[in-house]
């Protein structure tokens, strides 16, 4: 045998002629050797020309009766009886016996079918499993001790020591159930609360991608956030075509939000989108400023900046024993040898939820503190 | 003011189509705001020639029947014509003389010279949408001359869309400023009220948790119901559960019945034949969504209907439907395709909470946009132009 690596695709041609059936795998590997020398000699081209130029009808319309590779496949067909069929190809039995070395002449070539119901399947821990050693075709029907049970089975080479060498593994099947299910209780749907609001609204950003960023959300009663919410009036001009849609929606919009808009129109200030940050920066300003994603962040470049800041930290203290534990939520505090702790924290708009726990050195003794701090949303504005 | 309505139906006499929703309904309305309406139809079996409907008086005239159709429509006008100026002789003179489609345009050219109301055409549809986008010779053209002469003798004319207006612009070169619309309407209040949405679904064997998706309209090429039905197994794809209701009745329901067994998805769909009255608002009630997937749409009033059932729609972005669905507010617009049409319903029963929200602006934009009382409002505006 000559010792050349082929790659399956180079010595698998699609088209050879239909062989013989062989009874066993053995005999089907020699075939398959065969074949790739055969094959090897004939250029590809003469091949695709044999198939096309047959004049066998029957010939062509059937189906190959070999594919060139190695698998297994699994399937379900009664509670208790399974039908696997598979394919070694020559290559890979030349493969494996190369591998084994000479051990390989006593090794059994076998179907071995794993029950992984409710495992993780890694190929050492199945429930249990079965070999099935008589592989005269290439398909057979395997009958299983358990209904509704994951299966799973590999085609390979079992040596004497016991050691099983995996050519392929098939695909995971769960058998059929042989019975009522166990479950008899009523399943109920769920119902979730609705999220949706009840009004009728439409998206600012359908108006002009753009303003999104310049609005304050929730400055003016009927907005919430990029949503404006109509009127019946609303929905009669959107119908009648006598106004605008955005027209309706500048008149919602507080006089300052109008002035900028209308800036923006006049193209005094620009913007673009950023397509890293998802922001929104200048245009018109000689340096980029990034104006951040929201208004939030956002500062008109051509104003005067008059920096005002404010920022507010929480800190808290705590005393206990030196060797107690101490827990904020599910996290350990450390600390220090007086037993004493602080914590620091920069307060944002929300609420922070403050849920200590303490235990004594021996677990003996335990107290809770519960408490929050809330801060209230942050307004700022231009006197 | 006193307004004369002409009409060749109404829902108080013979009833056969749109106009006659349109004519009962908004005469009502504007009657309801204090108008005196007088409304001249034709006269159905066994109806008195005068009645008092919901404040509104009907005239139901008497002509000899004539085996021409155009005949037949032109004694009609007379008859209108001869009661109308018998009234006018009792109330005394009308301020608005208004004419339903072209079957009655000449019942209004033909008042105009004799008395001084101002004479206002109403537009449901044109000679050539009504031929499937087709200029047809013979009768049509007849019609299409008729259309086209209501529309130059009238003070103002009242498309129903603008879609319409444009049609009409070019078919008939009418100006601009001539043609208002005025939407069609709908009366929100008769799908007010609860049912029992699982009976409902037992009724068709559909599922208490099965998405259901609803179809109402002709089965024909123009409604595109082989549309809806060859997107069906992508949708099932994703919902097994989906079914697909498909309320109507035409030429196409045997093809698209084999179409569905064909593609094997007859388990899910549902085909209902005509349904109407409670049996199909109940069936408005009861769907997740309703889907027009049409190739034209000169309206869509199933649209109206569907919100005002507070159900959000999937609909093809054609002619009307373009016009009234807010995209992502009340309804998705789509384009007449499989895939198209599939990215909306699967978004509809993707996002529950979204479509339910979308359902409640439906019945918001029909309640504020649509009702009959907002329709009168804009058509009272065009009287007053």
């Amino acid at each position: 045998m000559p010792k050349k690596k082929i790659s399956k695709s180079a010595s698998a041609p699609k088209d050879t002629p239909p062989k013989k059936t062989k009874t066993t795998v053995e005999a089907a590997a020699a075939a398959g050797a065969r074949t790739k020398d055969s094959a090897a000699k004939k250029s590809p081209d003469s091949q695709s020309l044999n198939l096309y130029s047959s004049t066998d009808a029957l010939q062509k319309a059937s189906l190959p009766e070999s594919y060139y590779q190695t698998y297994v496949t699994l399937l379900s067909k009664e509670p208790y009886v399974l039908y696997a069929y598979w394919e070694i190809a020559g290559d890979d039995i030349e493969r494996l016996r190369e591998a084994i070395g000479p051990e390989a002449e006593q090794g059994v070539y076998t179907l071995r079918v794993y029950d992984v119901t409710l495992v993780d399947f890694d190929g050492t821990n199945a429930n249990y499993w079965f070999d099935l050693d008589e592989l005269f075709m290439n398909n057979r029907y395997i009958h299983v001790g358990s209904d509704d049970a994951t299966y799973v089975c590999e085609i390979g080479m079992r040596l004497p020591s016991g050691e099983f060498k995996s050519l392929a593994r098939s695909n995971y099947i769960r058998a059929q159930r042989a019975g009522a299910s166990q479950r008899r209780d009523v399943i109920w749907k769920e119902i979730e609360e609705s999220n949706q609001p009840q009004n009728m609204y439409v998206n600012i950003r359908l108006f002009n991608r753009q303003l999104r960023g310049r609005l304050k959300p929730r400055s003016n009663w009927m907005m919430d956030g990029s949503r404006m919410i109509l009127r019946a009036d609303d929905i009669r001009a959107y119908y009648q075509r006598r106004v605008p849609m955005m027209k309706i929606f500048m008149e919602r919009l507080s006089s300052e939000e109008q002035l900028s808009l209308e800036k923006l129109a006049a193209g005094q200030i620009g913007f673009q989108q950023t397509p890293d940050t998802g922001g929104v920066v200048s245009r018109t300003s000689e340096r980029v400023t990034f104006l951040g994603a929201t208004d939030q962040f956002f500062r008109e470049t051509d104003k005067k900046e008059f920096p005002f800041e404010l920022k507010m930290t929480l800190t808290v203290t705590g005393k206990t024993e030196p060797d107690a534990d101490v827990y904020l939520g599910n996290k350990k505090i450390e600390l220090d040898d007086k037993g004493e702790f602080t914590l620091t924290w920069t307060l944002d708009d929300g609420v922070l939820p403050m849920d200590f726990r303490a235990w004594s050195p021996k677990k003996e003794l335990g107290k809770t503190i519960e408490s929050s701090v809330i801060r209230t949303p942050t307004e700022s504005r231009e006197l | 003011m006193r307004i004369a309505f002409f009409s060749w139906e109404s829902l108080h006499s013979i009833a056969v189509g749109g106009i006659a929703v349109h004519v009962s309904d908004l005469s009502a309305a504007l009657a309801r705001k204090g108008h005196e309406v007088h409304v001249f139809t034709r006269m159905g079996q066994d109806q008195p020639p005068l009645e008092w409907v919901d404040g509104v008086c009907y005239h139901r005239c008497i002509y000899d029947y004539q085996q021409h159709f155009q005949d037949d429509v032109m004694n009609m006008c007379r008859a209108f014509v001869d009661r109308f100026l018998e009234t006018q002789h009792q109330v005394g003179r009308f301020d608005i003389i208004h004419a339903h489609d072209w079957l009655t345009a000449n019942a209004m050219i033909w008042l105009k010279d004799a008395t001084d109301g101002k004479p206002i055409f109403t537009m449901h549809s044109t000679e050539y949408g009504r031929c499937g986008n087709n200029f047809a010779g013979g009768h049509s053209e007849e019609v299409a001359h008729h259309e086209w002469n209501g529309m130059y003798h009238a003070h103002r004319v009242i498309a129903v869309s603008h879609t319409l207006k444009n049609e009409l612009q070019w078919l008939y070169s009418s100006p601009d400023d001539k043609v208002d619309v005025v939407y069609n309407g709908v009366n929100v209040q008769q799908f007010d009220g609860w049912i029992d949405s699982l009976a409902v679904r037992k009724m068709y064997e559909i599922g208490e948790y099965d998405p259901l998706i609803l179809f109402v309209g002709r089965m024909v090429y123009q409604k595109g119901p082989d549309i809806l039905v060859e997107g069906i197994p992508q949708i099932l794809a994703h919902y097994p559960d989906a079914k697909f209701v498909f309320a109507g009745d035409g030429g196409m329901r045997m093809f698209i019945e084999d179409q569905s067994r064909q593609i094997g998805i007859a388990h899910a769909t549902r085909f209902l034949g005509s349904v109407s009255g409670w049996r199909l608002k109940d069936l408005f009630k009861t769907a997740d969504c309703v889907v027009v997937p049409s190739r034209n749409e000169p309206f869509g009033i199933v649209i109206l209907e569907a919100w005002s059932a507070g159900k959000p729609v999937v609909a093809s972005d054609q002619g009307g439907p373009s016009e009234i669905v807010w995209h992502d507010v009340n309804g998705y617009k789509v384009s007449p395709q499989p895939d198209s049409l599939n990215w909306g319903l699967g978004t509809m029963l993707e996002k529950r909470e979204h479509a339910h929200w979308m359902g409640r602006n439906g019945r918001k934009t029909a309640e504020t946009t649509f009702s009959w009382d907002h329709i009168a409002d804009d058509t009272l505006n065009v009287y007053n132009n």
